[in-house]
């Protein structure tokens, strides 16, 4: 992501869209300052003497210190050298002269045991622009313009009040938007849309007034959702006290990033130990479509035949309880394997399809539940 | 079952037994992603009275304090006109205490988190600023004190955070204090900061400033972020009595021959667009027509572009570098403090004279450090860019250079507020000004009422 300073758009009256990037010669331009500079310091001025839009090249240059390698600076260090410089240099009643100047870098290293070259490299090594440049970025221009572009779309979205989109129900997918939903603390409600899923993100305050407090966050949703391969975007932006709407899809968006979003295929041991065994005697399918319940989302672990199955592992007790109340709702055939120590007293009255295990579950505790669905 | 609230990331959460005197409130809104009632958190106070009046029983699982009680281990003594702020701060536990620089607000929200007794939350601008509030809070709440920003997020009692990071934590943090504090409250208004006082469902808060006005009007909007003024002492009525007496010298520098040629140059250039089009400045919004006007006309760009230049030119000329070497050979062992508009020229000072620097480029660490050894007086100068331009309490300092700054009285009188505490000679205050510039006419607008 860039700063909203360096972010450029095209409006066509309501209608807002980054203004894309598709020729690579500004990338490359910024990209051959980077290997040519010793320092950051000496990137940002090679850039700054570029010809060109200003917003474009400061966003590419952005992007490119995000990916080079900068030499790791001991702050602690140079800060104590430092303070020792302007304690001696307090002492002395500050320098006036040049020949004064040097003579507390003299005293300062004599006392830390230093040579006057090391103190002086430490004194200026407080400021970024003099740290080294180890590696420029290993990325060519067009993979810097696939990442300007996606940059461009999620800093359009930091003035977001809402984000919609829509995927195919793949599993994978959905799983890690969905994590990162709840780890950025937002909300979404879901619905079925012709084998689609189709997702409203905001965050609590939304429901009392249009507000851009979420936009930064909407922002670390993309990759999520462009990682589907198959993907639709709307969104609200208010610029300059003007709401726009901004649309994209992946038949109409620039290339971006293949990057997938890493995926882990199973939460935990227990579920791959389970898998193992339950494989050998009938076909299970791994990570099956998602379930839509009331605006949740509900993802089960596995799908033998027509039964959905999930492990319940360890979680808080609000974590279990929310989980019950949906699967309550969930109105198909589904086999819930909950851990003994952790279920409440509901899970074993209420639903008929619980089984308990204690510490992993067997095979033979569920086979009479599984039998039916199992085509071999 | 009554009445349900709870706290949601910066929201109320109404269920239960919901009295319609509740559901027709204007701010009560029927959430449909969740079928719950909500509302803003700062509302929290006046959905409970309207419930309890209703005469319904309230269940109330929005506080989960971060501690039961406060108390204070040494007694907080107050000067006389401190005692009238917080009696009359007291009276509801809401509103704005106005007092100049070095009057010693801190002392009265001291007394006031002490005879609360509640935990708090202290809202400030600036990372030095938490440390002053964190040494100061820890005198009279030993082990009571935590910080949030940056790269320190330990929550206790009381938590002294940036409004940066409590923007963003209001959502986790704001059910764990009954009493919020704002330093320096005339920021709480802006767009954004004002989400800390709208999140959080504090039924009690403190503003403190010298100068509560914003160029911008939003200061109407304290009132029901905060509370309105219940006390207010001008800087007239307490100096030489609390504070020092000071004496403000201007000091006028030269261009250099290149620098003026420059000068002239681009003050062409921006005044040939200006007149071209007519336009007159007579606040900072027409300047910002300006601002607007370069996104589309390119002439508008550059005229923009040389007003910069020529204030970089004025800020930065190498002149009042010199300057400040004989400022430092004049005032041997006295405690001077530098400011600066852009960070660029107070590097350069610091480089040249090998003076300590507190700017946004300079690690918290270092910073932390820089400014201790300042207050024990082991460091005897130092300069800064804004950084320090509020409320930081730096002790018997005797000489305040400014080498750049705007037509602001705010920032002058807080910047000028830094010699002001309690000092046995005078202080005295030098403005460094580039002579036959517009910087002139900008130093005196900035005194304008105040000397």
């Amino acid at each position: 992501m860039i700063p909203l300073d360096y972010l450029r758009v095209v409006k066509r009256g309501k209608e807002i869209k980054p203004a894309y990037l598709s020729d690579v010669s500004a990338a490359a331009e910024v990209l051959e300052a980077a290997r040519g500079a010793k320092t950051l310091g000496e990137f940002r001025r090679a850039v700054e003497i570029l010809r060109g839009d200003k917003k474009l090249l400061g966003g590419l240059a952005r992007l490119v210190e995000q990916l080079m390698e900068v030499e790791g600076v001991d702050s602690r260090l140079v800060a104590r050298v430092r303070l020792e410089v302007f304690k001696a240099s307090s002492a002395a009643g500050f320098p006036l002269t040049p020949e004064e100047r040097e003579k507390i870098f003299e005293a300062t290293a004599a006392k830390l045991r230093m040579s006057v070259e090391e103190v002086k490299r430490l004194f200026m090594k407080a400021y970024e622009e003099n740290r080294a440049v180890l590696k420029p970025p290993e990325v060519d221009p067009v993979e810097l313009v696939r990442r300007y572009n996606l940059a461009l779309i999620q800093t359009l979205l930091f003035k977001s009040l809402y984000v919609k989109a829509r995927l195919p129900n793949a599993p994978s997918a959905v799983k890690n938007l969905v994590r990162a939903v709840k780890g950025l603390r937002l909300m979404y409600i879901a619905e079925e849309r012709g084998g689609d899923l189709e997702f409203h993100f905001d965050g609590p305050a939304s429901a009392l007034r249009q507000t851009e407090r979420y936009g930064t966050r909407l922002a670390k949703l993309v990759p999520y959702i462009t990682a589907a391969g198959r993907w639709s975007i709307e969104a609200a932006v208010r610029l300059n006290e003007r709401i726009y709407t901004f649309k994209e899809s992946s038949d109409t968006a620039p290339d971006l990033p293949k990057k997938p979003v890493e995926a882990e295929e199973f939460d935990s041991s227990i579920e791959q130990e389970f898998y193992r065994q339950v494989s050998r005697v009938c076909p299970v399918q791994r990570e099956p479509e998602v379930l839509v319940v009331e605006g949740r989302v509900y993802i089960p672990d596995f799908k033998i035949g027509g039964l959905y199955i999930e492990i319940v592992g360890f979680w808080t007790p609000d974590y279990l309880r929310r989980k019950y109340e949906k699967i309550a709702k969930v109105g198909k055939p589904l086999l819930v394997l909950v851990n003994e120590e952790l279920a409440m007293a509901t899970w074993k009255q209420l639903l008929p399809n619980v089984v308990m295990f204690k510490g992993r579950p067997r095979l033979e505790d569920v086979f009479k539940y599984v039998k039916p669905y199992c085509r071999q | 079952m009554g009445l349900i609230l709870s706290w949601d990331r910066g929201t109320i959460l109404i269920e239960g037994d919901i009295p319609t005197e509740v559901k027709r409130l204007s701010f009560v809104k029927l959430d449909a992603r969740v079928g719950k009632y909500r509302a803003l958190a700062i509302y929290y106070p006046r959905v409970l009275s309207v419930a309890q009046a209703a005469g319904v029983s309230v269940e109330d699982r929005v506080w989960s304090p971060q501690c039961r009680e406060v108390r204070a281990a040494a007694e907080v003594k107050l000067r006389s006109y401190q005692e009238q702020a917080l009696v009359a701060w007291m009276r509801t536990k809401r509103g704005v205490v106005v007092m100049p620089t070095g009057a010693g607000k801190t002392h009265v929200a001291i007394a006031a988190i002490a005879k609360l007794g509640e935990p708090a939350l202290v809202v400030v601008p600036t990372v030095e600023l938490v440390e002053q509030w964190r040494t100061k809070l820890t005198q009279y709440f030993p082990g009571r004190v935590g910080v949030w920003y940056g790269e320190e997020k330990r929550e206790s009692c009381i938590t002294v955070i940036t409004y940066d990071s409590a923007y963003s934590a209001i959502e986790q943090l704001g059910n764990r204090f009954r009493f919020l504090v704002f330093d320096e409250v005339h920021h709480l208004p802006s767009p954004s900061y004002r989400q800390i006082a709208e999140l959080s469902p504090a039924p009690h808060r403190l503003g403190l400033t010298a100068t509560p006005e914003r160029s911008d009007g939003l200061h109407v909007d304290l009132d029901w972020l905060v509370g309105p003024v219940v006390y207010r002492i001008s800087a007239s009525e307490i100096r030489g009595v609390w504070t020092a007496d000071y004496d403000v010298e201007v000091v006028k520098v030269h261009l250099t021959e290149e620098e003026r040629a420059l000068y002239k140059e681009l003050e062409k250039k921006y005044l040939s667009y200006i007149r071209s089009r007519g336009l007159r400045f007579r606040s900072p919004s027409d300047f910002q027509k300006l601002v607007m006007m370069s996104g589309r006309d390119p002439r508008a760009r550059e005229a923009l572009e040389a007003w910069h230049g020529m204030r970089r030119l004025v800020f930065e000329t190498s002149a009042k570098v010199e300057a400040v070497g004989e400022i430092l050979a004049r005032h041997r062992g006295s405690k001077i403090l530098i400011f600066t508009e852009y960070t660029s020229l107070a590097r350069a000072v610091s480089e040249r004279y090998l003076i300590p620097l507190v700017t946004h480029d300079i690690s918290s660490y270092e910073r932390e450090h820089i400014m201790a050894a300042f207050r024990r007086g082991e460091l005897k100068a130092l300069v800064t860019g804004k950084v320090l331009d509020e409320g930081v309490d730096v002790p018997d300092v005797d000489v305040v250079v400014i080498l750049g700054g705007t037509s602001s009285t705010r920032q002058f009188i807080q910047r000028m507020g830094r010699a002001l505490r309690l000092k046995p000679h005078k202080a005295k205050i030098y403005e460094v000004v580039t002579a036959s510039t517009r910087e002139v006419s900008t130093a005196k607008r900035r005194k304008r009422g105040v000397t």
